[in-house]
C-alpha cells in the first residue's frame, strides 16, 4: 500500500513537470522584449519557439540547458527569448504592427518544435537550426556566433570545418 | 522520367476534380483603411465574415489610426463592393472581432478591447450600443446563432489562475439593443490549466455545441461539451482530436499539438469542426476535420482535409463552412507553391476533394488567414489577409465563389 503510494506520488510529480516550457533559471523574455533589448544592450538575440507539450523541447530542455556552464554561456552573451508558437499572447513588432505569438511563429515558419535561431541585435536573422540539440550543439553553436564566424560562414560551413 | 511521372501525377490530381463553383473577380473589403495599415482577420472560430439575407459581413481589425481596433463592413445584396469600414469597438485597443448573420439582414458582432469582451448589433449599417459580457479579465470570444432567436456567445475568462471558457445567450431587441443572460462556466470544478479560443454552434435556442483548446493535459487538446439547457449546463468535455500520442519520447514532453477549433452548422441537427493538427510533428500542422451529424451524439472519426500534395509542408489557419444540406468546405493557407495562398477543399462522396488554390486568393504575394461563410445555396464567400511580403502592411480582400450545376458538388 505504502509503496503504491509512493509510486503514486512518483506518476504524480512526474506528470506535473514533464511538459515543455522554457528552461528553468533562464532568463527568456518575450520577442518585443528581447528586441528593446538586444538592441539597447547590443547583444545577439538567441530565440526558442517551443510548444507546450512538445517533447523535443522537453528533452533538450532537460539534457541540454539543464549544464549550468551552457546556462551561464549563453545569459552571459544573447538576450534569451522564447515564444509559445501556439500561443495568442500578444507582442508587437518593430512596425508597429501587433501579431499573436502563434502569427510570429507562422511568419518564421516555427512547424516544428524546437525552433532555434540566432539573430543580430537588429533582429536580423543569422541561423536557425530546428530540433533536439545536445549541450555540445549549444557550444558549437556560441562558437559560430561569439567569434565571429557568422559574418563569413554559414553554420553548416563552420560545423563542418571545425577541428 | 521521373519528372515525366511526377508531371503526369500532377495532372491526374488537376484534372480528377472539377471545382464546383464559379469565382468572382476579388474584391477589396478594408480600402478605406490607407496603405499602411496593417489589417488581421484573427478571430476565435475563426468567424470574420458572415451572410444574412444575402447581405455579407466581413470584420477585422486594423491600425489605421495607429491604434488596433476592429472595424465591420456591408456588401448589400447584389452589388459587388463592401461599403465604407464602421468602427466596431471603442476608444481602446481592440482585438479579434467575431460576426455572425441573423435573420434579415442583422448581424451581431463581438471583440476584444479593453481586457474584457463585448458585443454590440449591426442593423443595416447601424451599430448598436455595446455590450460588456462577463466580469472578468477575458479574451478570445466567439459568436453562434441559430434561427430565429438563438444567439449565444462564447469567451475565455480568467476568475483565478486559469483561463475557463464562458458562454451566455444574447438577446437581441427588435432595435439594435441587445442584453446579455447570465453568463454559465462549461466546467464549474475548478481547472488545473487553461481553456481558450472557443468556438459555438447553436443548433436552437436550448441546445448548443461548444469547442475550444484545453491544456489542462499538459499539451493541447481539442474538446468540446453540449448543452440542452440553453447553455446552463454542459456534458462532460468530449475530445475531438485523436489521441496520437503512445509516449514514444521516452517520458518526455506530454502530447502533440493543435490549434485554433472552429465550428460550423452542419447537416440538419450536427455541427462541423476543423483545425491545425500536429500529429505529424515534422511537417507542421494538418487539417483535420470531425463531424457531429446529430448533436445528441459525439464527434466521428477525425478526417485530413487536404490532399496529399500539401503533406509534406505546414497548414495554418483553418476555417470551417457547413450548411444545413450537408455541404462542408475547409480554407486554410499554404505556401506549397513558394507563398502563402488560399486552399479549399470539400468533402464529397469518396472522402475530401482534391486541394484548389482559391482563384483570386493565390499566386505572387501573401494570401492567409481566411475566413468562410456558405450560404443556404451553397455558395462560398472568403475573406483573407492580403499583403505584398510577410511583414507588410495588409488589406482585407473578398471573393464569392457561385455554385454550378456540375457532378462534383460538395
Amino acid at each position: 500500500m505504502g509503496r503504491r503510494l509512493v509510486w503514486g506520488l512518483g506518476m504524480l510529480l512526474l506528470a506535473s513537470i514533464a511538459y515543455a516550457e522554457p528552461p528553468k533559471d533562464y532568463p527568456f523574455v518575450s520577442f518585443d522584449q528581447g528586441l528593446h533589448l538586444a538592441k539597447q544592450q547590443n547583444r545577439p538575440i538567441f530565440l526558442y519557439f517551443g510548444r507546450f507539450g512538445c517533447g523535443w523541447c522537453d528533452m533538450t530542455n532537460k539534457q541540454a540547458f539543464s549544464d549550468p556552464a551552457l546556462r551561464k554561456l549563453y545569459i552571459q552573451n544573447y538576450v534569451l527569448v522564447y515564444v509559445d508558437s501556439e500561443s495568442g499572447k500578444r507582442l508587437q513588432l518593430p512596425s508597429g504592427e501587433r501579431i499573436t505569438e502563434a502569427a510570429l511563429g507562422v511568419r518564421y515558419k516555427a512547424f516544428a518544435t524546437p525552433l532555434f535561431m540566432f539573430m543580430e541585435p537588429d533582429g536580423k536573422e543569422i541561423a536557425r537550426i530546428p530540433g533536439v540539440q545536445t549541450t555540445q550543439n549549444f557550444l558549437d553553436y556560441d562558437r559560430f556566433m561569439s567569434g565571429g564566424h557568422y559574418k563569413t560562414q554559414t553554420l553548416i560551413q563552420f560545423l563542418e570545418g571545425k577541428s | 522520367m521521373r519528372g515525366l511521372g511526377a508531371f503526369g501525377l500532377l495532372l491526374f490530381a488537376s484534372t480528377t476534380f472539377a471545382a464546383p463553383w464559379a469565382f468572382d473577380p476579388p474584391i477589396v473589403v478594408s480600402h478605406d483603411a490607407g496603405p499602411q495599415a496593417y489589417a488581421h482577420l484573427e478571430s476565435a472560430g475563426r468567424k470574420s465574415i458572415a451572410e444574412s439575407a444575402a447581405w455579407v459581413a466581413v470584420t477585422w481589425e486594423d491600425n489605421r489610426d495607429g491604434v488596433s481596433r476592429c472595424y465591420v463592413a456591408l456588401k448589400a445584396p447584389g452589388k459587388n463592393a463592401f461599403g465604407k469600414a464602421l468602427r466596431v469597438s471603442g476608444a481602446g485597443e481592440a482585438y479579434e472581432s467575431v460576426v455572425v448573420g441573423l435573420a434579415q439582414g442583422r448581424f451581431a458582432l463581438a471583440w476584444e478591447e479593453g481586457g474584457r469582451v463585448h458585443a454590440r448589433l449591426l442593423l443595416h449599417g447601424a451599430l448598436g450600443q455595446p455590450i460588456t459580457l462577463g466580469s472578468h479579465a477575458a479574451l478570445q470570444v466567439s459568436l453562434g446563432y441559430a434561427a430565429p432567436d438563438a444567439l449565444f456567445a462564447t469567451w475565455s475568462e480568467k476568475p483565478k489562475q486559469y483561463w475557463q471558457i464562458q458562454v451566455a445567450r444574447l438577446l437581441p431587441g427588435r432595435d439594435a439593443t441587445l442584453k446579455a443572460a447570465s453568463p454559465y462556466a462549461i466546467e464549474t470544478a475548478a481547472l488545473e490549466g487553461d481553456q481558450s479560443y472557443p468556438s459555438v454552434v447553436a443548433l436552437s435556442a436550448k441546445q448548443l455545441v461548444v469547442a475550444w483548446e484545453d491544456r489542462r493535459a499538459g499539451h493541447t487538446r481539442i474538446l468540446s461539451s453540449t448543452s440542452t439547457t440553453g447553455g446552463v449546463r454542459f456534458t462532460p468535455p468530449q475530445q475531438i482530436n485523436d489521441a496520437v500520442w503512445r509516449g514514444q519520447m521516452n517520458g518526455f514532453g506530454r502530447g502533440t499539438g493543435v490549434m485554433r477549433v472552429a465550428l460550423s452548422p452542419y447537416a440538419a441537427k450536427g455541427v462541423a469542426a476543423v483545425w491545425a493538427d500536429k500529429r505529424d510533428f515534422l511537417s507542421g500542422y494538418d487539417v483535420y476535420v470531425a463531424l457531429m451529424p446529430d448533436a445528441r451524439r459525439k464527434f466521428g472519426a477525425n478526417e485530413k482535409a487536404q490532399d496529399d500534395f500539401g503533406n509534406a509542408i505546414a497548414q495554418w489557419h483553418p476555417a470551417i463552412g457547413s450548411n444545413r444540406q450537408g455541404q462542408v468546405v475547409v480554407v486554410w493557407d499554404d505556401d506549397r507553391d513558394g507563398t502563402p495562398d488560399i486552399w479549399l477543399s470539400w468533402r464529397n462522396a469518396s472522402g475530401w476533394s482534391g486541394d484548389l488554390a482559391v482563384p483570386g486568393a493565390s499566386g505572387a504575394g501573401v494570401q492567409s488567414d481566411p475566413a468562410l461563410v456558405l450560404d443556404a445555396a451553397g455558395d462560398l464567400h472568403v475573406a483573407w489577409v492580403e499583403k505584398a511580403e510577410l511583414n507588410s502592411p495588409s488589406h482585407i480582400r473578398y471573393v464569392r465563389g457561385r455554385l454550378q450545376d456540375v457532378r462534383e458538388k460538395p
